[in-house]
């Protein structure tokens, strides 16, 4: 082997521990980048792919239609296909909603987990989530209304990749709804209460009459979420590796600082025998290039087993049936040139002073004298130290480099422990933000698009709890801005089961901070917006009266009065309809069960916090991997410290130990040296944890959800005791080696 | 000539702090001797023996080496200069503590692109065929000086550049080592310039030139005695 080649080789026993925690780094660093990417890009691909093979429908419409409907939109140019369908909402004795929807063949169409199409009126097909969840297989009945439906298949659709039973639950648990599918003979009477349409060009197409509102595609939840989950993923892919890259670089850059200090000589030496700075760096550099290799390998190896196991997890939460695992090379390639690009840059930047410097300069010794440390300025305080104190404190500062280095690394896990940890907290918070300091209703009732003037009371008016406070709302989807939102129209004066300021209603509308920071509008300002009224829709100018930052269930609020005032000659009974209904009761039992039995769709404050909850499922998943990571990189780091201060202080030690100071005084000074590097540390590790999460919050913050970053002040003691818990397992480890000192070749090797 | 020095300044630092190491040297050095240089410590035999093996550059003057001026290369050519046509020996050794001692010279001898062979000719030539495989911590202060003698001399250089070979070692010792340094120049015919502070080792030498504060206090010719004479 070559010479060059060899000495790379024989230097690596001498880093060992060092480059196999940096190796380690490397590989989850690549592991987590494979890993995440490869989902994102498959997630992405698969998702286009189910979507144009299964015909995502382009256009919904919502309303009333009958043949004709679907006749004359069938007849526009800009349509390529339109069919009708009955979409009903029906109670299962469980408490769950059974969706029942006509199966539209050509347009949303269904994917087949198992099982063959259902065959007349009495047999059905369940979406395979919901059918996994509910224990429900094939040959199997369930019963909805009094209808008895034989499952005959478990399905998929690309309207349902996440289960949004509505926009007030965008992510339903599955255990309490699941999309059925039937023929069309299940349904007696004829007629269409939801339109579908394939088109090219979207915009092009007029709506048919009896149309409530529309949605594009890209405007349903489902197609929304689906975007969002891949922000989501594709920040998180980023943010871990790039960490852990900066601390590779660090580590490397210390490593080489270091051998540079030490192997000045050898330098010089292979300088005076011609070796070219090339070879020198190589010389050098060969130990980390191997094993950075080989880690990023490793760790892209890895990410064939973890994105599988990533993807079953994800199954659980949503329903993609094309996802799987890919290999994508160019990941693995770029992973490779991380690697060489994280151990050449500081490599050079390491050594590129001493490779510059002629080997005449090289060979003699540096001077370094008894340089003067900041603390030591500071007279009062310096003085009120401790002998000990002082000696470790000026120790430690005596190279800077290196001190920042460590306190660095060490920030870095507090950081990444405090992001991973504050994201947990701050999901937390949003929902105590929500419903608790916001929400103060009990059950919503939805009629959905069955509109009903304010005369027509409640069918079930007698079924109301005596101690129900109830407020008529309109609620739905408006388009502003070319984007569509919920707009919920609540009565200025009686309205209190949202805590809402409700006399700001009566010059305007409320709407959320995420939409005003969109639309770069602050009160006072006007929006024009589109709001489907009566199967007509009205283009209406409306003032922003406040900006309110909401979290969850996000909706613009406006009221009946403020609507009307705004058009003073029309009847005002025009504007007195609602479709949902807000409760205050203590007695939801039994007005449940009543509702249950007729088939009317509410969802209580319980049922709105878990649709939240599932929705943070796959963040929950990534925060755990990320929390696995941040501990990995704990221990490899608080690891490297160890040793970097243990091999700095060798020779210090070792005088120690023939001076005769016992073991436990030699690690008591190790040790507190470790803590007061942790001490500087952590300041600068929350504050980065904390910019973190603000940075990746909009990230995860999306016209359905805004996340809010909050770090609660337990989070920080936490991420504090962890870090001091790895470093204190870590001490015993370098205690072996401090232990292991060899005093008399330590000795002759310092000469 | 094997070196023609004109008027070769080197200075260091500025100022107050300004030290001449070398202060406008004339002199010529011709091929295929043994020259020893003399002086106190400081005196800057060190600086001049760096200028002409290019591990350093002047401040001023010139360094011809056969005619060609040294201290007008760049990096690259200094580098190649130096793997090919010098051999260094310093006081300290200075072996690679991370190779064996064969391949310690070998090292020398893949960079000059010469074949490892000469490698094992050179041990033989130190009397350490013995000990090819010993890692330089195994070694005696004697036998590393040697193996770093091989490494020098392997790739067959013009010229050697010994920087007090002897410097730490004892008389018996430092008497094989200077032996050994003598016999190569017979042998080989390689010019050997040597620096010590010692006027007794100086006396192996055919010209023994003396270094005062930086400049030449002297150029003797001189007829050497044999190694085994010499005391310190
Ligand atoms: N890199 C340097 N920086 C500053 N002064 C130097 C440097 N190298 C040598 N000197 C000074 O130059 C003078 C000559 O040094 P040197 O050539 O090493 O002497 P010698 O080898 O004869 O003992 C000394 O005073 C020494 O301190
Ligand atoms: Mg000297």
């Amino acid at each position: 082997m070559n010479k060059i080649a060899r000495s790379a080789f024989r230097k690596m026993r001498k880093n060992i521990a060092l480059l196999i925690t940096a190796s380690l780094l490397v590989a989850v660093g690549v592991g987590f980048f494979v890993t995440l990417f490869t989902i994102t890009y498959r997630f992405d691909e698969a998702a286009l792919e189910y979507f144009t093979e299964y015909n995502y429908a382009d256009l919904t419409f919502y309303g009333t239609f009958d043949e004709s409907a679907v006749a004359t939109l069938n007849n526009q140019d800009a349509v390529e296909l339109a069919l009708g369908r009955r979409v009903s909402d029906r109670r299962a004795a469980s408490g769950a909603t059974y969706r029942i929807i006509t199966i539209t063949s050509g347009i949303n169409d269904l994917y087949y987990l198992q099982g063959a199409a259902p065959i007349g009126a009495s047999q059905c097909a369940v979406h395979a989530n919901s059918a996994r969840v509910m224990n429900l297989s094939i040959g199997d009945t369930l019963t909805a209304d009094g209808q008895t439906l034989t499952v005959t298949a478990l399905v998929g659709s690309p309207e349902y990749i996440y289960l949004s039973k509505s926009e007030r639950s965008p992510m339903t648990n599955p255990k309490a709804f699941a999309p059925v599918y039937v023929n069309a003979e299940f349904f007696s009477d004829g007629g269409f209460n939801e339109l579908l349409a394939l088109s090219p060009n979207p915009s092009d197409v007029r709506a048919p009459s009896g149309t409530v509102f529309t949605l594009k595609q890209t405007e349903q939840i489902n197609y929304e979420l689906y975007q969002e989950q891949n922000n989501k993923t594709r920040t998180f892919a980023y943010i871990f590796p790039g960490v852990f890259a900066c601390l590779v670089i660090m580590v490397v850059y210390v490593v080489l600082r270091r051998i540079a200090v030490k192997e000045r000589m050898q330098i010089a030496v292979y300088k005076s025998l011609g070796a070219s700075p090339r070879q020198i760096l190589l010389i050098y550099l060969g130990q980390f290039l191997i094993f950075f290799l080989c880690a990023a390998l490793i760790g892209a190896l890895a990410t064939i087993l973890v994105t599988r196991i990533l993807i079953l997890i994800f199954s659980q939460i949503f329903t993609l049936p094309l996802l799987g695992y890919t290999f994508y090379p160019a990941l693995w390639g770029y992973s490779i040139i991380a690697a060489f690009v994280v151990c050449l840059i500081p490599g050079i930047c390491a050594l590129f002073g001493i490779l510059r410097k002629r080997p005449a300069e090289v060979m003699r010794p540096e001077q370094r004298g008894g340089k003067i440390i900041l603390p030591q300025r500071i007279g009062f305080l310096w003085k009120r130290l401790s002998f000990n104190s002082r000696y470790t404190l000026k120790t430690m500062l005596r190279s800077k480099g290196r001190f920042f280095a460590i306190v660095l690394g060490i920030a870095a896990t507090v950081a990444l422990l405090t992001l991973s940890l504050g994201f947990y907290n701050s999901i937390d918070y949003v929902q105590t933000a929500y419903f608790d300091n916001f929400a103060a209703y009990d059950l919503t009732l939805s009629l959905g698009f069955n509109v009903q003037p304010f005369s027509q009371e409640l069918p079930f008016i007698e079924e109301i709890p005596p101690d129900a406070e109830y407020a008529k709302v309109l609620q739905g989807r408006v388009r502003v801005n070319d984007m569509v939102c919920t707009l919920t129209v609540v009565e200025q004066e009686s309205f209190n089961q949202l805590k809402l300021d409700t006399q700001l209603l009566s010059s305007g509308i409320i709407i959320p901070s995420y939409h005003a920071r969109l639309w770069r509008v602050k009160a006072g300002d006007t929006l024009r917006a589109e709001i489907p009224l009566l199967g007509v829709t009205v283009y209406q100018d409306l003032r922003v009266s406040a900006v309110i930052d909401q979290t969850i269930a996000i909706s613009l609020f406006a009221s009946y009065e403020y609507l009307q005032a705004l058009n003073p000659t029309a009847p005002p009974e025009l504007f007195r309809f609602y479709n949902a209904v807000y409760m205050r009761t203590q007695n939801t039992e039994s007005f449940t069960e009543y509702l249950n039995q007729n088939n009317i769709t509410f969802s209580t404050a319980l049922d709105d916090q878990n649709s939240f909850s599932s929705i943070m499922d796959t963040v929950r998943v990534l925060i755990m991997f990320m929390i696995i990571c941040a501990l990995i990189l704990g221990v490899a780091v608080l690891y490297s410290v160890g040793l970097i201060n243990l091999n700095s202080r060798e020779g210090e030690y070792m005088l120690m130990q023939t001076l005769g100071y016992k073991h436990a005084k030699i690690m008591r000074t190790h040790t507190k040296e470790t803590f007061m590097q942790i001490l500087c540390a952590l300041p600068f590790g929350y504050l980065c944890g904390w910019l973190l999460l603000h940075v990746i919050r909009g990230a995860f913050s999306s016209a359905n959800f805004v996340l809010v970053a909050a770090v609660y002040p337990l989070t920080y003691v936490i991420c504090a005791a962890i870090v001091a818990a790895i470093a204190v397992i870590m001490g015993f480890i370098t205690a072996r080696r401090i232990n292991r000192l060899d005093i008399v070749e330590g000795l002759k090797s310092r000469d | 000539m094997l070196y023609t020095i004109e008027k070769l300044t080197k200075t260091y630092g500025e100022g107050e702090a300004k030290i001449t190491a070398l202060d406008g040297i004339d002199l010529e050095i011709p091929p295929n001797k043994i020259v020893a240089i003399l002086g106190a410590s400081g005196s800057g035999k060190s600086t001049l023996l760096n200028i002409l093996g290019c591990m350093d550059l002047p401040t001023a003057g010139a360094a011809l080496f056969k005619g060609e001026d040294i201290t007008r290369l760049n990096k690259k050519q200094m580098t190649e200069f130096r793997r090919k046509n010098i051999g260094f020996v310093f006081q300290s050794y200075n072996l690679l503590p991370d190779l064996t001692a064969l391949e310690n010279v070998e090292f020398s001898t893949e960079l000059a692109g010469i074949s490892s062979s000469e490698a094992r000719n050179a041990m033989d030539l130190v009397g350490l065929s013995e000990r090819l495989n010993n890692f330089p911590k195994q070694l005696s202060g004697g036998e590393q000086q040697r193996v770093s003698i091989a490494r020098a001399i392997a790739k067959k250089p013009e010229v050697l550049l010994c920087d007090e070979p002897t410097g730490a070692l004892d008389l018996n010792t430092g008497i094989k080592v200077l032996d050994v340094l003598v016999n190569i120049h017979k042998q080989n015919g390689t010019s050997v310039l040597l620096i010590t502070h010692n006027s007794n080792i100086a006396a192996i030498a055919d010209i023994v030139i003396s270094l005062r504060s930086g400049k030449i206090a002297n150029v003797q010719q001189n007829t050497p005695i044999p190694v085994s004479e010499v005391e310190w």
